[in-house]
């Protein structure tokens, strides 16, 4: 008993730590994102003047800057969210929204719309393309599922079926925009991902969208716990498995979908996040691994907006760019990994 | 015994081989000796159009402010045009010439079926009143209009564009000559085409420069060197025109010079200095607010527009992709904190939409009206225009009095 106890206290207090420092690391970055743009403005006059703005509605450039660095952190969240739910789901470190062909699924139906009815801003607009969006990276998702199941759901078949079916949609996104694009720089400027045209509207939903599922995924954490286990053990809280991992793939394609409609494609972050946290934490638990995910997503993308838009003075990098070559290792290293425990 | 034999029939094929490779490492020396000489000799022409050309940039950036001086300019680059058309029509086939990425083309006669791959190319194929020899266009090629009928009609091919060629329908064309613009995937279609026995040249357009070198290897190649010369000479003085004037303009009114934002694709993407449109704002008397900027197109900071507070915003229409040309200007002038910028304040967003919009995209023939267009839309006072609308397609600059096809 004394030895479980120790253990369950030493595991808490590791956490903490790791909260706090991540927590901290990203307000760190949170301020210096305000602070640093074109021009450097101290960070908390952008927060005291940009929150007066947000709250009237009449932005400047103190709103835009908290507005963006606000995005950053909610859509970081939300990939690494996502990232989580799918790994839990389906048993597979590797998984990723990007990686399993959701970002691209999504990035088809958005291309497509957008290449039918035009980039007006219409608040239609805004329910249509989430929705269009959220039905094309379901798809991709349930596709990516049916393919890996039939080649026996190990880790490489999932990640190689990932691959197949994000390659299509990427590809059949192109399609539209290569007919409607006179130029061939104004096709590739669309799919890169970018925090450069943020918006309240799109902030509201993202953040309503993330603490529903927050309180979904906290609702349902002993089963999602256990899932990483066995079936079984689900089944035995009586809790159905298979209806449960629908529940995860639907919810993880919904708000991945959302933040590819409105800022494009960012990958790795998903992978990266929750991969880093259970490393850090030397656990799997949901209670203390989502938490820690959900800070270090914000913190990856908050940093790679922050490179990207002061690398150069006055010029924007793609931040999928960015996160990318942070990602990728990541990706790397979890392989190298999963090979070292042999799974 | 069969041992010595192997060796001694090895031994006479190794001569052979030996022979056959010395004699024909020495033709070959030979036959490139001679293609080198009249390389050279073509060389020299070209590089005397380089030093007009040159001579044309030194015009317009000695214009600023000696608006007297640039007559007598203008008028001894017509003398030196003449003196290269003279040289020029020496020139006779068998021509060996060599393109923008360095090959040594042969055209043993005069082409008589062309293939254009870029719009610029085909604008400057018809402007030399070489139509009827074009059978194929790329896809974006839609000047002039008479082309498009030839499309229609059929007896005009499209051939893809220049990011995937139909390499097959251009073989079936049987092209004497296939022109490219030059693009980062050009060596692969160059290749291939080559190992089919069609002779290609690959065309760089990107700058003004480039649209002389352009419309004279063009020029030389199809046997029209004088209305390449005529052509260019239009261009240059109609783009002279168009500057003194403006520097007239602004000497007289004390005007400052007018600075440009030019959004060629929503959100945000804009253009640096070493693009065409770069030059078309500097010709047209302006400035670009990222013409320090090596990059050509990039995205910019929003926060650096504000910061740099351009007093004119151009935007592309992009065909209609963003809702009405209102929905566009309403797109830009809602960004947050460009409300004090002084183009929005002033209500300068001008949507450039329809037939400019592929003007000012180009650079080919309609290079000089492109730059008028443009310098009537930063100074409309230097042309006695009351008011330039926010949405400028073809009917508002023939409202204007420009002809915009010759």
């Amino acid at each position: 008993m004394c030895g479980v106890e120790s253990f369950i206290f030493w595991r808490k207090k590791r956490f903490l730590t790791a909260l706090v420092t991540s927590a901290s690391l990203l307000v760190l970055t949170f301020l210096t994102h305000l602070g640093l743009g074109y021009k450097v403005i101290s960070p908390l006059d952008v927060l005291i003047s940009g929150t007066t703005q947000l709250v009237s509605g009449n932005l400047s450039v103190e709103g835009y800057r908290l507005l963006r660095a606000l995005t950053a952190v909610a859509v970081g969240a939300i990939l690494a969210f996502s990232g989580y739910l799918m790994q839990l789901s389906t048993k597979n470190p590797l998984a990723d929204p990007y990686i399993l062909g959701v970002s691209s699924g999504a990035l088809f139906t958005v291309s497509l719309t957008l290449s039918l009815a035009g980039y007006v801003a219409h608040p239609l607009v805004l329910g249509v393309r989430t929705l269009t969006a959220f039905l094309g990276g379901f798809t991709a998702y349930l596709i990516t599922l049916f393919i890996a199941s039939r080649a026996g759901m190990t880790p490489t078949s999932l990640v190689l079926a990932g691959v197949a079916v994000g390659t299509f949609f990427y590809s059949a996104s192109l399609l539209p925009q290569y007919f409607i694009s006179r130029d061939i720089h104004k096709l590739i400027a669309w799919s890169m991902g970018s925090f450069v045209s943020p918006s309240t509207d799109i902030l509201i939903l993202m953040v309503s969208a993330l603490s529903l599922s927050t309180a979904f995924v906290f609702f349902l954490r002993h089963s999602l716990n256990n899932l990483q286990v066995s079936d079984d053990f689900v089944r035995q809280l009586g809790r159905d498995p298979v209806s449960l991992r629908r529940c995860s793939t639907l919810v993880a394609s919904l708000i991945t979908s959302l933040t590819v409609a409105w800022f494009g494609v960012i990958g790795f972050v998903g992978l990266a996040a929750p991969h880093i946290s259970r490393r850090v934490l030397r656990s799997s638990d949901i209670t203390y691994v989502l938490p820690m995910s959900l800070i270090l997503g914000s913190l990856l993308t908050t940093a790679s907006d922050l490179i990207s838009k002061v690398l150069i003075a006055g010029i924007e990098i793609p931040v999928n760019v960015v996160a990318s070559m942070i990602g990728a290792p990541v990706l790397a290293l979890a392989i190298l990994e999963l090979r070292k425990h042999g799974s | 015994m069969s041992n010595t034999v192997n060796q001694k029939i090895y031994a006479v094929l190794l001569s052979v081989v030996l022979v056959f490779s010395i004699a024909s490492f020495i033709v070959n020396y030979l036959m490139i000796n001679e293609v080198r000489e009249i390389l050279l000799k073509q060389e020299l022409a070209l590089s005397k159009v380089q030093a007009n050309v040159s001579g044309l940039q030194e015009v317009v950036s000695l214009v600023s402010g000696r608006t007297e001086e640039l007559g007598n300019l203008v008028r001894s680059l017509q003398l030196r045009y003449e003196e290269l058309s003279e040289e020029l029509k020496k020139v006779k086939y068998p021509l060996v010439i060599s393109d923008s990425i360095g090959r040594t083309v042969f055209i043993n006669y005069e082409p008589s079926r062309v293939v254009s791959v870029g719009p610029s190319l085909t604008e400057t194929l018809f402007a030399l009143g070489l139509g009827d020899r074009v059978v194929g266009v790329d896809r974006f090629s839609n000047y002039p209009p008479v082309l498009n009928e030839l499309v229609k009609e059929g007896s005009v091919k499209v051939v893809g564009d220049a990011f995937a060629l139909n390499v097959e329908l251009i073989a079936s064309l049987k092209p004497d000559v296939v022109f490219l613009t030059y693009s980062a995937q050009i060596e692969k279609y160059v290749k291939t085409l080559s190992d089919l026995g069609i002779c290609v040249y690959v065309v760089k357009v990107e700058d003004f420069g480039d649209v002389y070198n352009a419309v004279m290897s063009l020029g030389m190649m199809m046997n029209r060197v004088d209305a390449a010369l005529k052509l260019l000479n239009n261009i240059t003085n109609s783009v002279a025109e168009t500057y003194s004037r403006v520097s007239n303009y602004l000497n007289s009114t004390g005007a400052t010079r007018v600075t440009v934002y030019w959004e060629v694709f929503p959100d945000y993407w804009t253009l640096g200095g070493n693009t065409f449109q770069n030059s078309l704002i500097v010709y047209a008397g302006g400035e670009n607010i990222f013409g320090n900027t090596s990059l050509a197109w990039f995205m910019a900071t929003p926060e650096s527009v504000i910061d740099l507070n351009p007093s004119v915003i151009l935007v592309d229409y992009s065909y209609g992709m963003f809702g009405t040309p209102q929905d566009l200007i309403e797109r830009i002038a809602s960004r947050p904190g460009w409300s004090n910028i002084t183009a929005v304040r002033e209500g300068k967003i001008y949507v450039l939409g329809g037939m400019i919009e592929d003007i000012v995209v180009r650079p080919g023939p309609r290079l000089g009206l492109a730059v008028e267009i443009l310098a009537r839309i930063l100074y409309p006072g230097a042309y006695n225009i009351t008011q330039v609308p926010n949405y400028i397609d073809e009917n508002v600059v023939s409202g204007w009095g420009v002809a915009l096809s010759s």
